[in-house]
């Protein structure tokens, strides 16, 4: 018949990624949500968000009120990671003040604070934390521990001192720290590369997921049901313009993080770019796969806050490390790919390592991947009911 | 390979959804070149079929196969041959791209050599005339625009076997001729088979076979004129200008299956006779019994068509045989409303809508009286539509005035809408909504007490058969069935002026007959104004009055009769060729008389030298040893309406060149 | 019009309810997601994988060893050799060393006050740390630090507490802190980010409701039908927003006491008839926002791409992430935006701390504020797409 058989079939392929990419170009809202909002939150992000948290805002309850109190206070106070609300006498005051979030810890002092400590004896002060934002509630409870170390063992010294001892003497141990990859503790090298992670996760999956399912409520489904176009094509077709979009994302991120944000990058940009390839077809595979098995575009939708957006905020190790989780939880995460990726970026940007570190979360991400496209086309049917 | 010529096969096919059988016990062939129409009621599965067909539906039962592949067990291997157009005004486009670029993707779906997809594409951008708009957006055409992109999209890859599924539903007369040409090129050239369905049965007259389908089975199958043949002598046509009772006589005629009222002509289809009877004969008897004549009623046989065959199959299948008779229960329930007579409904004065630079209504004048129906007839991308909205206070109206019902459209709105009903051109039910649920939003919106909501739901469900489907999603219903639900659903708080915008598309032969017989009766008992768009022709002998709308303006406005008068006195009568090698014979004709076109089988065309113009085809045909039938036809509706748009197109040619 | 309002509320429900899928996925995300976004710890320093090189293998050195535990601290590697360091951090498995050179014991015993020079008696201990997660790690090492100070008191206490350098019996001057956190006594994150889930939810469902479905009314051209009866625009903007505002009330009742409080005990403290009352305030008003994107869409996909465009910089600058103390100015002005953030912090206050409307009225204020301008917003461009 000189019909064109199934061996040119990458031209079927094409017609789909020529068509799919017109359509994205067309659309202002989904150029949009495609380059725009990913930009809009790394620079949000980048500039506004700090990690470190700082003037906590603190009250005292000081009933006692003479040096020895107010000495104890201004360590608190001197430290940039306080700031002083008031210093009152009445704890229902304080309570009051944490009652209605203008204050985050009560300090409270007991009466015969002074007389105490000078007698060489122990005191104990009552700390009150807002708990309601546990990792807020976590720093203070660092920073209060931190800083009341800090004074008794002055406080030791002093004592010591008075007795006629060799108050300049270190104490038996001495702590030496030293940091590793990121000497200052930049939060701007953390926060980055994480939102590379997050949003090379969510808008691809997004993105992916309106894919198939808005041809099966508008039919224009059929034209691929009824063609000779095999199932792979079709997935192919769908995907490959998507995955360059979001890989155009990830150079855009790479870039700003380099030159605007000045993180340090050590590692290979050839791994991570060929990681970051990998991580950008798996995520528009999650898309698709959501696409594939649902019928509307608001169940997609749905689906796909509620299958990458949410475990993507929690789980990739944005914040608290995958180790920190329980069995349950380092699960989920390695149900989600943002954690292997998040593994090769974090690595790559602050570790000078070789290829051969990152090999596991690598070939773990292409299994993922395999995975995912392998349940999509066994779900994809070129059929009706 | 078996038996070479015959291309589509199918055999024993069932299909059956988690509920409802669709299809039971299907079998026909399809040889080679032929085009195979499949008719029957809306729901009978005849999408069911061709979507099996297309290798996109798995079936329970049975076995399909095109050119020797099977479709249930290789339906990947079938799809390089096919080409499948799915229900609906070019639902299979892309809005966002062009048309050019919908193309392209069709080509690089199909991979089609760049030889042959030149040539092609050329070819059909020339048949469908769709070249000068290569750059707009497919979301920026007409309906029927989209269905020839759609077409095109299909035939693109020349498949050897089209599977379409009303192509036609929705598309102005125009550009349905454009359309068939096509077909029949595509099938005389490359011997391309087709399987089509259409609620038009003019078109399926052009069919080399028919397959009627009912409830999931064949009950008829055959050409058209072996179907034709099975109903000789049957059906007559009388006056229908004659006295109410002599009609009421008729209705009450014991031989009577059908009786359908056109224009100023009625159809009789009577039972089949016992043997050795003529039912022409028994009719007369019948009527001078009750003191009618037969020169009276101008009593002639007539010759019976697709639709008389469809009805007669119909009718007698049907398990309600009194359905037909159902619209005066209506009647007699309802209300009535009184309104003056002769009142004006709707009156404009040059009301015009822009979009833009574009002007979807161009300073339209309209005086329409109470209880007339009007008919407003006009291809795709006319205004029809646009005019309606405003008139329902849908649109806004850029300039002019309107007046509805005695209040302006745009103070009135409010007051109006308890007056006015509207049913919109695509479908506007709620699709996840059964039928019953639909109609009691309507009703509750409309205000009707629970009790009186419950007793008009009732009503309407039993006027229009929706028994057995008022359960159902809407969305799961098909086609026809739908419209007859938005209907009921218009009619819910019984307006007095109801706008229908294409109400009968895609709708049976019979439901239609059923819904005009409805609409007779509501213009005549109680007095409602009827606007109505259409595009079957047939249904415009039904109006009072037409208007014909070409690009936002008014044509002319005039009953059937005198705008048929004005075409012959423009044009000329009609000319008809009936020959048994139509498209043989259309071929030869074609050359030597530019302006003939295929209606059902016949070739036909206006002739102002009719005597001249008729030696002249004897010769030709006679040169080629075609026996044909030639003859003068009085000019229809569709003739009338054609020769008024194509006058006015050449017209503003004229002027658009000069000016 | 109320009884239009009621005919077009039930057919909203009707078809809600009708698309099986949907109700599934939204049991699952008031249920379901929300254990396990709950699940999810959100406290940093929680078994923080160290790794120990114990060079002097000791009685000293490993009574140090013993303070560092769960919860802060878990000790996944004992390391044999210096080389391994680099390897344990380099690959992630261990995210802080903890290098206790030869002769601890021996230089911790050997302290004295008395004694000349610094270096004489005094034990090194080295802490080497991935810096990586910076956030994480300055707090792990403050955690450690805090540990040694402690050490080194009940050193000082065990070595020279015993008069031989003259210093009063058994007590030292120093500082005990009885440390409570409020609300939350035992930092359990799952009490944070479960009910951080449920605000998700809330805010986009609310929101996905009403614009899908009148996403699906412009596509299937029912307005039209719609408009020519007697209801008007205001009935028919209800009736969207309703069912959302019902359905995401009614699963979030259920999240709240199934979930959130009977799986993760988190308590209920505030009034619930406040707390409904400002939720159904808010679900009105990201349904109102939702109502506007989808006047603007022109297809379902334009609407659901629209609403994530609102929704990620909604999410991500409600404070969720980051308390507001650690917003930049800049940033903290930008969250004022997102209406999420008042609620937010209402719904924690409320249900945290049983506060009052005494304490939350700014917030309601912002939650009425936003609820007005996208109502009347939406409403007029409503009005005018249907005119």
């Amino acid at each position: 018949m000189g019909k064109p058989g199934s061996v040119i079939s990458l031209q079927r392929c094409r017609a789909l990624i020529v068509k799919e990419t017109r359509e994205l170009l067309r659309d202002p809202i989904y150029l949009g949500l495609a380059f725009f909002v990913p930009m809009l939150l790394l620079q949000l992000f980048g500039y506004g968000l700090s990690l470190d948290v700082k003037h906590l805002p603190i009250v005292f309850v000081d009933p006692d009120n003479n040096a020895v109190s107010r000495d104890y206070i201004d360590s608190f106070t001197h430290s940039e990671y306080f700031e002083l609300v008031s210093v009152t006498r009445d704890a229902a005051e304080a309570r009051d003040l944490m009652q209605r979030g203008t204050a985050r810890v009560i300090v409270e002092l007991p009466p015969d604070f002074a007389r105490l400590l000078t007698g060489g004896d122990a005191a104990e002060v009552s700390v009150h934390i807002d708990g309601s934002f546990p990792t807020r509630a976590e720093v203070i409870e660092s920073y209060v521990t931190t800083i009341n170390a800090l004074y008794n063992q002055q406080a030791l010294r002093a004592y010591v001192e008075d007795f006629g001892l060799n108050a300049d003497l270190a104490m038996p141990v001495e702590l030496r720290v030293s940091i590793w990859y990121n000497p200052t503790l930049e939060s701007i090298n953390m926060i980055v590369p994480g939102l590379l992670v997050l949003i090379l996760m969510l808008f691809p999956a997004i993105l992916g997921a309106l894919l198939i399912v808005r041809e099966k409520e508008d039919g224009t489904i059929f034209n691929l049901y009824c063609s000779p176009i095999a199932r792979w094509e079709i997935l192919a077709g769908k995907a490959v313009p998507y995955i360059m979009v979001s890989f155009i994302d990830f150079l855009l991120i790479f870039a700003a993080s380099i030159l605007q944000f000045g993180v340090h990058f050590v590692g290979s940009f050839l791994v991570l770019a060929s990681a970051a390839l990998l991580y950008c077809t798996c995520t528009i595979g999650l898309g698709l796969l959501f696409s594939i098995l649902t019928r509307t575009q608001l169940a997609a939708m749905l689906l796909t806050f509620l299958l990458t957006v949410t475990p993507a905020f929690n789980y990739s190790g944005f914040t608290s490390p995958v180790a920190s989780m329980d069995e349950l939880g380092r699960l989920i995460a390695h149900a989600i790919p943002a954690t292997y990726f998040m593994d090769v970026v974090r690595g790559s940007y602050l570790k000078r390592l070789g290829f051969e570190y990152y090999a596991g979360d690598i070939i773990a991400l292409a299994i993922y991947t395999a995975a995912v496209y392998g349940l999509c086309l066994a779900m994809l049917k070129k059929r009706i009911g | 390979m078996g038996d070479s010529t015959a291309v589509i096969q199918v055999a024993g096919l069932a299909k059956r959804y988690r509920k409802t059988t669709a299809v039971k016990d299907v079998s026909f062939t399809v040889e080679k070149g032929q085009i195979l129409g499949l008719i029957g009621p809306d729901g009978a599965g005849k999408t069911s079929v061709i979507q099996c067909l297309s290798g996109v539906l798995s079936a329970n039962q049975g076995t399909l196969s095109i050119a020797g592949i099977d479709c249930l067990a290789a339906p990947e291997k079938i799809k390089g041959l096919i080409g499948y157009m799915p229900q609906g005004l070019g639902l299979n486009l892309y809005n966002s791209l062009s048309v050019d670029e919908n193309i392209q993707f069709f080509r690089e779906l199909r991979a089609i050599p760049e030889e042959q997809y030149q040539r092609n594409r050329e070819r059909l951008l020339e048949m469908t005339r769709l070249k000068p708009f290569l750059d707009r957006p497919a979301e920026k055409l007409s309906g029927g625009m989209r269905q020839k992109l759609a077409l095109i999209c299909t035939l693109l890859h020349l498949p050897d076997v089209l599977l379409l599924d009303e192509p036609t539903t929705g598309v102005d007369p125009i550009s349905r001729r454009d359309f068939w040409e096509i077909i029949h090129d595509i099938v005389s050239e490359r011997q391309v088979t087709v399987l089509l369905s259409t609620a038009y049965l003019d078109e399926a007259e052009r069919c080399d076979s028919i397959v009627m389908m009912h409830a999931g089975e064949v009950i008829a199958a055959g050409t058209p004129q072996e179907l034709a043949a099975e109903l000789d002598d049957r059906v007559l046509q009388v006056s229908a200008t004659g006295p109410e009772p002599v009609l009421a006589s008729i209705r009450e005629w014991q031989g009577l299956q059908s009786l359908d009222q056109v224009g100023e002509r009625c159809r009789i289809l009577c039972l089949p006779p016992a043997a050795g009877t003529k039912p022409s004969e028994a009719f007369t008897d019948y009527m001078s019994s009750r003191q009618v004549s037969a020169q009276a009623l101008d009593l002639q046989p007539a010759r019976p068509s697709l639709e008389d065959v469809f009805v007669a199959h119909m009718t007698a299948s049907r398990e309600d045989a009194s359905a037909e008779e159902t619209p005066r229960a209506v009647a007699a329930s309802n209300r009535h409303k009184n309104i003056p007579e002769r009142e004006s409904a709707v009156t404009t004065r040059g009301i015009s809508c822009h979009f833009g630079d574009f002007k979807a209504v161009d300073r339209v004048d309209l005086a329409i009286d109470s209880g007339e129906i009007f008919g407003l007839l006009g291809p795709n991308g006319a205004g029809k539509t646009t005019l309606i909205k405003m008139l329902c206070g849908l649109q806004r109206i850029t300039s002019g005035t309107a007046r509805v019902l005695g209040c302006d459209v745009l103070t009135g709105k409010k007051a109006l809408r308890h007056r006015i009903g509207y049913m919109s051109q695509k479908f506007s039910l709620y699709r996840d909504l059964s039928a019953r649920e639909n109609m009691a939003l309507y009703g509750g919106l409309f205000g009707l007490a629970n009790r009186e909501l419950e007793g008009r739901i009732g009503e309407l469900i039993g006027q229009f058969q929706l028994d057995k489907f008022s359960q159902r999603r809407v969305g799961s219903l098909p086609l026809g069935m739908r419209q007859r639900v938005a209907l009921a659903c218009a009619l819910l708080h019984q307006p007095q002026l109801l706008f229908l915008d294409e109400p009968t598309s895609g709708v049976d032969p019979i439901a239609r007959r059923q819904f005009w017989r409805a609409i007779h009766e509501l213009t005549q008992r109680q007095g409602v104004t009827v606007i109505v768009s259409t595009h079957y022709m047939d249904e415009a002998e039904h109006c009072h009055r037409l208007g014909f709308m070409r690009e936002g303006r008014m044509v002319v406005a005039d009953t059937p009769a005198a705008l048929k008068a004005e075409a012959v006195t423009r044009d000329g009568g009609l000319i008809a060729v009936m020959t048994e090698q139509f498209a043989q014979a259309f071929r030869l004709l074609k050359p030597v008389f530019s302006e003939a076109i295929y209606y059902g089988r016949r070739i036909q065309w206006q002739s102002r030298n009719m005597d001249s113009d008729r030696r002249e085809v004897e010769k030709i045909l006679s040169g080629h040893g075609i026996e044909a039938n030639v003859e003068e036809l009085p000019l229809s509706v569709e003739e009338a309406f054609v020769n008024f748009i194509e006058h006015d197109s050449r017209r503003a040619r004229v002027n658009g060149e000069t000016g | 019009m109320w009884r239009r309002l009621r005919v077009l509320v039930k057919k909203e429900f009707l078809q809600l309810f009708r698309d099986i899928p949907i109700v599934l996925i939204l049991i699952w995300g008031f249920t379901g997601a929300i254990y396990v976004a709950g699940h999810a710890i959100d406290i940093e320093v929680n078994h923080y994988p160290i790794a120990v090189y114990d060079l002097d293998n000791s009685e000293s050195s490993r009574e140090f060893l013993a303070r560092l535990k769960p919860p802060q601290f878990k000790i996944v590697r004992y390391l044999e050799d210096d080389g391994q360091i680099a390897q344990t951090l380099d690959k992630g498995q261990a995210s802080l060393v903890v290098v206790i050179p030869p002769g601890f014991a021996r230089d911790v015993s050997a302290h004295s006050f008395v004694g000349g020079g610094t270096s004489a008696g005094q034990a090194q201990l080295q802490v080497i740390s991935d810096g990586t997660q910076s956030r994480t790690a300055m707090l792990a090492i403050a955690y450690i630090a805090m540990i040694v100070a402690d050490f080194n008191t009940d050193l000082v206490h065990m070595l020279h507490g015993d008069m031989t350098v003259g210093l009063p019996a058994s007590t030292l001057p120093q500082v005990n802190l009885r440390t409570r956190v409020a609300f939350n006594p035992n930092i359990d994150s799952a009490w944070f980010t479960s009910l951080l889930e449920m605000f998700n939810m809330i805010t986009i469902v609310s929101m996905l409701l009403t614009a899908a479905a009148l996403v699906r009314e412009k596509l299937y051209n029912t307005l039209d039908q719609l408009m020519v009866t007697p209801t008007n625009p205001a009935e028919l903007f209800l009736a969207k927003i309703v069912p959302a505002l019902c359905v995401t009330l009614t699963l979030s009742m259920v999240s709240l006491f199934a979930v959130v409080h009977l799986i993760f005990d988190t308590p209920v403290r505030g009034n619930l008839v406040l707390f409904y009352l400002v939720s159904a305030l808010y679900s009105f008003s990201v349904a109102s926002l939702g109502m506007f994107i989808a006047v603007f869409a022109r297809n379902i996909a334009q609407a659901m791409l629209i609403l994530f465009m609102l929704l990620l910089p909604m999410l991500f600058l409600s404070g969720a992430l980051t308390p507001p103390e650690s917003m930049s100015p800049m940033m903290s002005y930008a969250s004022l935006l997102s209406p999420m953030r008042y609620y937010m912090d209402f719904g924690y206050q409320v249900i945290f701390k049983g506060n009052g409307i005494a304490y939350v009225w700014p917030d309601v204020l912002g939650i009425v504020v936003f609820g007005a301008c996208f109502f009347a917003l939406s409403l007029a461009r409503f009005k005018k797409m249907l005119a």
